[in-house]
Formats: structure tokens, C-alpha cells, sequence
């Protein structure tokens, strides 16, 4: 599968683009240069979506925004992706197309979902494939789960993840041919109710009709219940492994956007200060006015004021009304009755004029109700107290509209700090809540894992009773001659299914031992450090130091986990165009078939040296390159590709809306 | 004392103060305070719980501050304070008047001054010539009060006003 051409209409930020990319043997490489968001992700996702019709964006709106903005209601627009490409001497044409519409509530919305239309020419004749026909021809070419080892948009599925990835034995086994091995195992298998020796068993004549009868439908209630449970561990693999790969896209979404991680926590600790001092400014402001607003404790402080600033404990000093000359107890009144009886309680005259009358006129000035010394007194005693009340009242108002003040300032700065943050992280991923639903896809995991483990410990159970009765048919059998031919027959396909286990076995290990042959050739030609790679049993890469201890920081600096990951991609796809496994059993289709490497090259963590190494390398081992580079990282490579750069683009951003891909010269 | 046997009455721009600053609002025509908090929310606040609060401490600032204001009726605008809440603060207008004639300057000797203070019987003229001597003090109070708050347009703005207002009546600011 060589990929000629691509044309996209409406498609995102490209209007109208078409990109030619190189088939030359000799300049395999295709390169497309665009800066950070100028839709290098879009035109990997472009491929995916022409061919599986699979919408790999967030937003999954394709028509271009400025005619979805301009679309009337009722009018319909398409999104177009066009990709044309030969395998094995035969031309596609694949065209996918999405409409759209604008709903009377104003919405853009889909008006008919995304379909393809194809033409294959084969031998100069053009044939159209029909609509139903396009997805089964397109999996025969490239399997949908192996798409992802050969695009990478560097978002969705990325080149730093996939030595990593956790389904690579299914991807290693299908791109190299033991899946043919695998069928081959299956159509042998003793268990299966559709196997060759199952077929054979039924031709069986018994001695004993009803036994046989009986035996045959214990077999068959076993076969099916092993069937059953079989169907449902491959349901939930199949399950477990969506989870994982929602796992590793989150998880890359979260590797990717690590730098916002300390930002959104630093946000939401904010956010939650601001409330709380909010709340605490209000709080205190409603009690500063409470001290004011009810009159006494703020007139303290001001009658305190007055007769400090007035000094009116000495008006009183200086006036006749001494404290010790009132009468308490004694009125005006009770007087006037002495006086008008003539004599005193004492016994003593009372006469106008006499001492006695003088006296008590006298007196009569320093009780109620003229005790003025006792007024002014209280008067004096009671504002003293007030002093001491009212520093009080003062320092808590003070400390009130301290504490108001000091929660304004703190809001003032931790809101412009949140918007420094805000402006930082506008737009990008929000970090928790992808952290959440990592939690909840680990949670979904641990369920599915714990009823796998339930459905496949079943499994030996079964398959022994499923070969008790086997060998329960066989022995009654046996008494007949005529069974004697399906017999033997049954005991070579046996024979042929262990024969067939032995060789996957001996395949995969194979394998395994070519692949780390085949990926540390490749690695040691990309890696100028002092590393190895070592391919484990579930066909994962990881490189270890010489000295055999596995180096589990691999140093980012130079890029190490992305030379490990070129080398895996680049190995596997030279094993598969090998043939590999060239005998009677390995006889897919597609083993030595070329296949395109389309990635958005992620070189930023790579040092200058590993990146002309990896583009030296990639093209001994890839048919076709497209790479889709930043300008800087393209320069590093140039002088070491040159010669096998066939074709060379850039994108250039009209505006937000609207890019074009531009030839440039060689 | 035959003073504060009547409800008292303010007009014009004292009214308007009153209802402005106190939570009690009243009268036809509501005035609000309302202020930003800071936050982005505006709110309507008062400084005074009742009008008789304000027209306690309005009268002890202008006795303080020695500033009297006549009565004003540019506007229609009225606060009214009624009878029972008079008796209700009775020791406390008794305690505002006794300043008020303590505080004043006047030729009259201390003994004088003290019997005025603490006099228990008026003829009604002369507690109504007592009684708008005080309310003078006490519609001075109310402009100072309004000079010092107008300006507010925020939570902090009160804030420092409170500040300025504590500062002014501390006792040891020696400033007058």
C-alpha cells in the first residue's frame, strides 16, 4: 500500500488542499512542514477518517467553520476527504464525505454521516466498489488495528507510545502471519464443536445407541458452554483492551499536558481561597457594622471623647457639688414637712430664720431633686468606666476593617495570579477531570479483568470434561470395525493440533528473537548511547543498558524513548516485508506488501544527533515516509535525507480557519 | 425634665441622611447605601441599625465637633422618630443633652452649668429652646456623618472610613 494523493474540501481548516506524495523507490520520503496548530494532526486523522470512516476529534464537527458559520438553515454542506493509493498493482480511489446542516435551533448538525465511495483500476479497468464492499475491501489491505501502527497523529495515538502499547502480540501476530498458524490450531481443535476431529467424532457408529446419544449431548452442552464462555472472554479482551487503549490516550493526554497539571490544581486551590475570602470579608464586614450600627457601644466611644476632650471630672471638681455633701435618702419634700411642723425628728424648733431652718434650706440643695453633687457624681463615674470601653470598641472596629481590608488585598492578588493562570491554561485539557475518568476506565478494568479471570478459570474444567467424553465415544467405538478409519483419522488430526501448538509456540519465539535481531540492528544504527533492546514475551521493547540492568529512567534528554520506538516501528515493518516465515503455514496474503509510515514526527525531546539518525535509518527500512515535522526539527535532518526527500510541503495558515499545503523546492 | 415628651421630626436633607445610613428606612421614598463589596456584587447596606442610634451619635459628633446645622426643607423628605422609641433610649438622650451642656461654652460658673445639666423640671418653652439647641448639634452630626460616608463606593471605602472615624474619637488623638 502506497499512498499517491490526497485531496481534502471543507475538511476542518483545510478548504481546498491536495497533497501528491512521493512513490519514488528511491525518494520514499514525503515531508510536510507546519508549526504547532497549523493542522499537521488533522491531516494524519484525514487518512483514518477516509479510510475507516473513524473521527478521531474531540470536536466532531468536520465541515470547515467558516462555511458551517455562513450555512443557511436548511442548506447542507460536506466535509470530502479523498485518498488514492496502490496495493499490489491495483489503484483505489477512496472517497469518504460527511453533510451537514444547519438545524432550525441553529445548530450545526450532521445531515448524513460519514459514507465512502470507491473505484479500484485493475488492468486499466476502472471498477466502482460498492458502498457495501469498501470496508471489507479496506480491512483486507490494512486491518483497522493495525492502522495505528503505521499513522500516527501524535495526539490519539502516538510514536512515543508504541513499544508500550498492551495489545502488540495480536498486532505482531497479524502484521507477521501467526494469526494463520492460530486458525489453522483452531480448525484442529478437539474442544470445538466445528473442529476437523468434532466433524469425525459424529461419523462415529456406537455399540450402545443410547449411550452414545447421551455421550454426544453432554458433548454438546459442554462444547457450546465452552463456546459460550469463550465468546464472552474474547467480548471482554476485546473490552479490556478498549479500556486500554482509552487508558493510553488519556494517559498521553495527561504526559502531554503535564505542564497544565500544577497550573489547574494551583487554579482550583485559588478559586476555593477567593471563596473563602470572600466569606471571611463579608463576615467580618457584617461585624464591624454591628458594632457601629447599634447606638450604645459607638456612643460610648464618643461620650468617652467628650468628657476626656472637655475634661469634665474637673468642672465637677470645680464646682460646689462635692460627692460627700448629698443626702441619700432624704428628699426636698420630707424637709418641707419638718419645717412646716415647726420641729425638727430631733426635737430641736425649726423657726424662720433660726440655725435650725437655715441649716435645712441649705441642705435641701444636696438632695433629690436638686442632688446635683449625686448627678454629677454618677455622671463622672460612669463616663470614667466608658474610657476603658470605649479603646475597646474602637480597636475591635479597627480590627474588623483590618481584616476586611487585608481579605480585599488578598483577593486582589490571588485574582490576578488566577488570571495570569486562566490566560496560561485557556484552552487546554483540563487535567482532573481527565484524571477522573482515567480513574473510572481503571475501576471499569478491574471489574472486567476479575470476571475474565472468573470465565477463563472455567475453561480447564470444561475442556477436561469435554476430553473425558471424547475419550468416553472413542473407547465405545472401538468394539466397531467400521470406526476404525474415522478413528485413526481422528488421531491424526490430534496429532496435527499439538503439531500445531508446538509451532505457534516455535513461531512466536521466532519471532520474538527476529523482531529483537531485526529492532536492535535498527536501534544500534539510530542510538549513539550504550544501550540494547530487549523484546519481552508479550512483544513490548524497552532498551536497557549494556551492562544488563534495566534502566528504568530512560533518558528523555536524547530522546531515548523515541529511538526505541522508531527502531520497534521500523523493525516490525522490515520483518513483516521479509516474509518471514516462508513455509506452507505463513501463507497471509499481505507478508512483503510495502506500507506507508505516516507520523507526526515528534521530535521535540530529541537531540539533534538521534533526529539525523532516525531519518538516515527509517527509509532503508520504510517504502514510503510521510512525515509531518516542525521547520526546526527538518532542518537537524536535512543533511541527512536529502537525497530521499521526493516531495516537500508546508502549511500555511491563512487564517484560524483556513490553511493551505503549499509544494515547496527541493 | 420635660424634654423628649414629643416624637421628633427631621426634614430636607437630615431626613434624607437619616434613611440613607440607617436600616430603618421608612418615609415614601427609599434611600439606599449601596455599595460594591469588593467581589462584584453591589449591596445595600446601612451603618445605623434605627434611626435613633443616628440621631444619638450624629448629636454627640456635633457636640464634638461644635457644628450645628439650622433646619433644613429643601426637600419634601421626613424621618420621623416616635414617641416609644424616645422613652425606650430615654437615659441616653437624657446623657447626650447633659454633654451637650456640660461640653458647651458658656459664661455660666460649673454649678450652673451642672444644675442645667441635671435640671429635672423645664417649662415647655424652655425645653423646646433646650430641645432645638440639640437637634442643631444633631443635624451638624448628621452632615459630618454624610461628609465622611458619601464618598463610599465600596467595602473598603467603609472600611477606611471606619478607621478615619475610630481615629478621630480615639482618646488618645489629641488633635482638637
Amino acid at each position: 500500500m502506497l499512498i499517491r494523493k490526497m485531496i481534502l474540501n471543507n475538511f476542518r481548516n483545510f478548504k481546498n488542499t491536495e497533497i501528491n506524495f512521493s512513490c519514488d523507490p528511491k525518494k520514499k520520503i514525503t515531508i510536510i512542514l507546519g508549526q504547532n496548530t497549523y493542522g499537521k494532526t488533522t491531516l494524519v486523522k484525514a487518512f483514518i477518517w477516509c479510510l475507516y470512516k473513524i473521527n478521531l476529534f474531540e470536536d466532531k464537527i468536520l465541515l470547515n467553520s467558516d462555511i458551517s458559520d455562513y450555512l443557511l438553515v436548511g442548506k447542507e454542506e460536506t466535509a470530502k476527504v479523498m485518498v488514492e493509493f496502490e496495493h499490489k498493482g491495483v489503484s483505489y480511489r477512496i472517497t469518504t464525505k460527511e453533510t451537514y446542516s444547519r438545524s432550525s435551533s441553529d445548530n450545526i448538525v450532521v445531515a448524513k454521516k460519514a459514507y465512502s465511495t470507491g473505484l479500484k483500476v485493475v488492468e486499466q479497468n476502472t471498477i466502482p466498489i460498492s458502498e457495501n464492499h469498501i470496508d471489507e475491501e479496506i480491512e483486507s489491505i490494512l486491518k483497522p488495528e493495525l492502522k495505528e501502527y503505521f499513522f500516527f497523529d501524535g495526539e490519539t495515538n502516538s510514536i512515543e507510545q508504541v513499544s508500550a502499547k498492551k495489545n502488540l502480540t495480536v498486532a505482531v501476530t497479524n502484521i507477521l502471519g501467526i494469526s494463520t498458524i492460530e486458525a489453522f490450531k483452531e480448525y484442529y481443535d478437539p474442544h470445538r464443536s466445528d473442529s476437523v476431529p468434532s466433524a469425525l467424532r459424529k461419523d462415529l457408529i456406537s455399540s450402545d445407541e443410547l449411550n452414545a446419544i447421551d455421550l454426544n449431548n453432554q458433548l454438546e452442552k459442554y462444547t457450546q458452554q465452552r463456546q459460550t464462555y469463550l465468546d464472552e472472554i474474547e467480548t471482554i479482551e476485546r473490552e479490556i483492551n478498549e479500556l486500554d487503549n482509552q487508558l493510553e490516550e488519556k494517559n498521553n493526554l495527561l504526559d502531554a499536558n503535564k505542564d497544565v497539571e500544577k497550573d489547574q490544581n494551583d487554579k482550583k486551590r485559588l478559586e476555593k481561597e477567593i471563596e473563602t475570602a470572600k466569606f471571611d470579608k463579608d463576615k467580618a464586614f457584617d461585624r464591624m457594622i454591628q458594632i457601629v450600627n447599634g447606638s450604645s457601644a459607638f456612643l460610648k466611644i464618643l461620650f468617652a471623647k467628650s468628657f476626656v476632650k472637655y475634661n469634665l471630672k474637673e468642672l465637677m471638681e470645680k464646682s460646689s457639688f462635692k460627692s460627700n455633701s448629698s443626702y441619700k435618702g432624704i428628699n426636698e419634700e420630707a424637709v418641707n414637712e419638718l419645717i412646716k411642723a415647726g420641729r425638727c425628728i430631733c426635737g430641736a424648733e425649726i423657726k424662720n430664720g433660726n440655725d435650725a431652718y437655715r441649716h435645712l434650706m441649705e441642705a435641701k440643695q444636696h438632695m433629690e431633686p436638686h442632688d446635683y453633687s449625686k448627678y454629677i457624681s454618677d455622671f463622672v463615674s460612669a463616663e470614667a468606666s466608658n474610657i476603658y470601653n470605649a479603646e475597646t470598641i474602637c480597636e475591635n472596629i479597627r480590627s474588623e476593617a483590618g481584616i476586611v481590608n487585608n481579605k480585599i488585598e488578598a483577593i486582589d492578588e490571588y485574582e490576578t495570579r488566577l488570571k495570569t493562570i486562566r490566560e496560561r491554561i485557556e484552552g487546554r485539557l483540563d487535567v482532573g477531570s481527565i484524571q477522573s475518568e482515567i480513574n473510572n476506565i481503571m475501576y471499569q478494568k478491574g471489574h472486567q479483568q476479575s470476571v475474565l479471570e472468573n470465565s477463563k478459570s472455567k475453561i480447564p474444567d470444561i475442556e477436561k470434561k469435554i476430553d473425558d467424553i471424547n475419550e468416553k465415544i472413542t473407547k465405545s467405538s472401538e468394539a466397531n470395525e467400521e470406526n476404525a478409519f474415522i478413528l485413526k483419522c481422528i488421531e491424526y488430526s490430534n496429532s496435527i493440533y499439538q503439531l500445531a501448538i508446538t509451532q505457534l509456540e516455535q513461531s512466536k519465539m521466532e519471532i520474538r528473537e527476529k523482531l529483537q535481531d531485526e529492532v536492535s540492528t535498527i536501534f544500534k544504527a539510530m542510538y549513539h548511547g550504550n544501550r540494547e533492546i530487549i523484546i519481552d514475551e508479550n512483544f513490548r521493547a524497552s532498551a536497557i543498558v549494556t551492562d544488563g540492568n534495566q534502566d528504568k529512567n530512560l533518558d528523555k534528554s536524547t530522546g531515548l524513548g523515541t529511538v526505541v520506538n522508531y527502531s520497534f516501528v521500523a523493525g516490525l515493518m522490515n520483518l513483516a516485508k521479509q516474509s518471514l516465515l516462508k513455509n506452507e503455514l505463513t501463507n497471509d496474503d499481505n507478508i512483503g506488501e510495502s506500507y506507508p509510515l505516516v507520523m507526526d514526527a515528534p521530535f521535540s525531546n530529541t537531540d539533534d544527533e538521534h533526529i539525523k539518525n532516525i531519518c538516515k535509518t527509517l527509509p532503508i527500512f520504510c517504502d514510503q515516509i510521510i512525515m509531518f515535522v516542525m521547520r526546526k526539527d527538518y532542518n537537524y535532518a536535512i543533511e541527512s535525507i536529502r537525497e530521499q526527500v521526493g516531495k516537500l510541503y508546508r502549511i500555511q495558515k491563512e487564517s484560524e480557519t483556513d490553511a493551505i499545503v503549499c509544494e515547496e523546492d527541493l | 425634665m420635660a424634654m423628649f415628651k414629643k416624637q421628633i421630626r427631621f426634614t430636607g436633607k437630615h431626613a434624607e441622611i437619616m434613611q440613607k445610613y440607617c436600616k430603618d428606612k421608612g418615609g415614601d421614598q427609599e434611600i439606599k447605601f449601596t455599595v460594591s463589596n469588593n467581589s462584584g456584587l453591589n449591596k445595600d447596606i446601612y451603618i445605623f441599625e434605627n434611626r435613633i442610634d443616628i440621631y444619638l451619635i450624629g448629636g454627640m459628633i456635633g457636640v464634638l465637633e461644635k457644628r450645628k446645622a439650622e433646619i433644613d426643607r429643601s426637600t419634601s423628605t421626613y424621618a420621623t422618630i416616635m414617641v416609644e422609641i424616645i422613652d425606650k433610649y430615654r437615659n441616653h438622650l437624657n446623657r447626650l443633652y447633659q454633654h451637650m451642656i456640660l461640653a458647651e461654652d458658656s459664661e455660666l460658673d460649673p454649678d450652673t452649668r451642672i444644675k442645667k445639666a441635671f435640671k429635672v423640671q423645664m417649662s415647655d418653652e424652655e425645653s423646646e429652646i433646650e430641645q432645638k439647641n440639640l437637634e442643631d448639634y444633631v443635624r451638624g452630626g448628621l452632615e459630618i456623618i454624610d461628609e465622611i460616608f458619601c464618598e463610599c463606593k465600596t467595602y473598603e471605602d467603609i472600611c477606611n472610613c471606619m478607621f478615619e472615624l475610630t481615629e478621630r474619637y480615639q482618646l488618645s488623638n489629641n488633635d482638637d
